[in-house]
């Protein structure tokens, strides 16, 4: 079965979640907004990709998303992310998925998931102060 | 995935506009001629967070435009060969469907879609499904895939829904 691929020159980046790229793009909109600067006209891609990560936030609150990389301190930043991105919800699927997992304990791999599943449906009111 | 990165760039201003304002028109032309183009080692310039001249900046020889030297932290987005992603079908057809990755536009050919999948041009939509109807890919239809090719100049790949796990 053919594994992802990431190049040496990736290994050491800043790996970010769906979610945190659709907090980012928000930000800078709402920022735009409020100095009210002439919003450039958006390209395709910009558009496809904004559409895409809305329908693809997996954890709604920054809170979330950082509950959720507290538990996954352990994996490789990539492999963090894949999960978030993906979002298994059993051990074999995720192992299935991105095979690396294998090189830890899979109860590890199992709380892990466990706590994928808690801040994905973290209830927002609960985020009061947000 | 989505990076964020560090990166650094040329920025060309026509002397016209090195006057008032020349703050703003920088920033305006940059993010402009940056965003939503492709870097040849990186990948697809979604965003830019934050930038900075850093440096003098140098007339050009033979153009006397000046050249601001620039860093800037952008979001990335790149796929790399073997990537399972989430995306959204758009067309469907006996040949395969396309699914929209971000930016990207990725073909799923027929033989990358496995055999107990056939497609039914009479359903409404029209749609690929399973034996017993329980799976359905149709336009609009979230389906997780596995890239093994990606064109980033163009924004075009080609990937498989043939393994465990993959596709609705």
């Amino acid at each position: 079965m053919s594994e992802i691929e990431i190049p040496k020159e990736f290994e050491d980046k800043v790996f970010l979640t769906n979610s945190e790229v659709l907090f980012i793009l928000k930000h800078k909109n709402e920022r735009m907004i409020n100095e009210q600067n002439e919003t450039q006209t958006a390209k395709e891609g910009q558009i496809k990709t904004m559409e895409y990560l809305k329908e693809f936030d997996n954890f709604h609150t920054k809170e979330a998303v950082t509950g959720f990389r507290n538990t996954g301190l352990d994996l490789e930043p990539y492999e963090l992310v894949y999960l978030a991105n993906l979002a298994p919800e059993t051990y074999d699927e995720a192992i299935s998925l991105i095979p690396s997992l294998k090189n830890y304990d899979d109860e590890k791999i199992t709380s892990i998931l466990d706590s994928l599943s808690k801040y994905m449906n973290k209830n927002q009111d609960e985020y009061l102060d947000n | 995935m989505f990076f964020r990165l560090i990166l650094n760039y040329n920025l060309r201003i026509h002397p016209k506009d090195l006057g008032p304002h020349l703050q703003e028109t920088i920033k305006e032309k940059f993010e402009q001629e940056v965003e939503g183009t492709t870097h040849p080692k990186w990948g697809y310039i979604v965003s830019v967070i934050q930038m900075s001249v850093v440096g003098k900046a140098r007339i050009e020889d033979n153009t006397g435009y000046a050249v601001f030297p620039i860093q800037y932290e952008a979001v990335v987005f790149h796929i790399f060969k073997n990537e399972i992603v989430n995306g959204i079908v758009e067309l469907i057809s006996e040949a395969g469907f396309t699914v929209n990755v971000g930016p990207l536009s990725v073909l799923v050919y027929s033989k990358n879609i496995p055999e107990d999948m056939t497609y039914d041009p009479n359903s409404t939509p029209p749609c690929f499904k399973s034996p017993d109807e329980s799976r359905k890919i149709q336009i609009g239809s979230h389906v997780r895939i596995k890239v093994f090719v990606v064109d980033e100049n163009k924004m075009v790949g080609m990937a498989t829904i043939s393994q465990d796990y993959l596709g609705v």
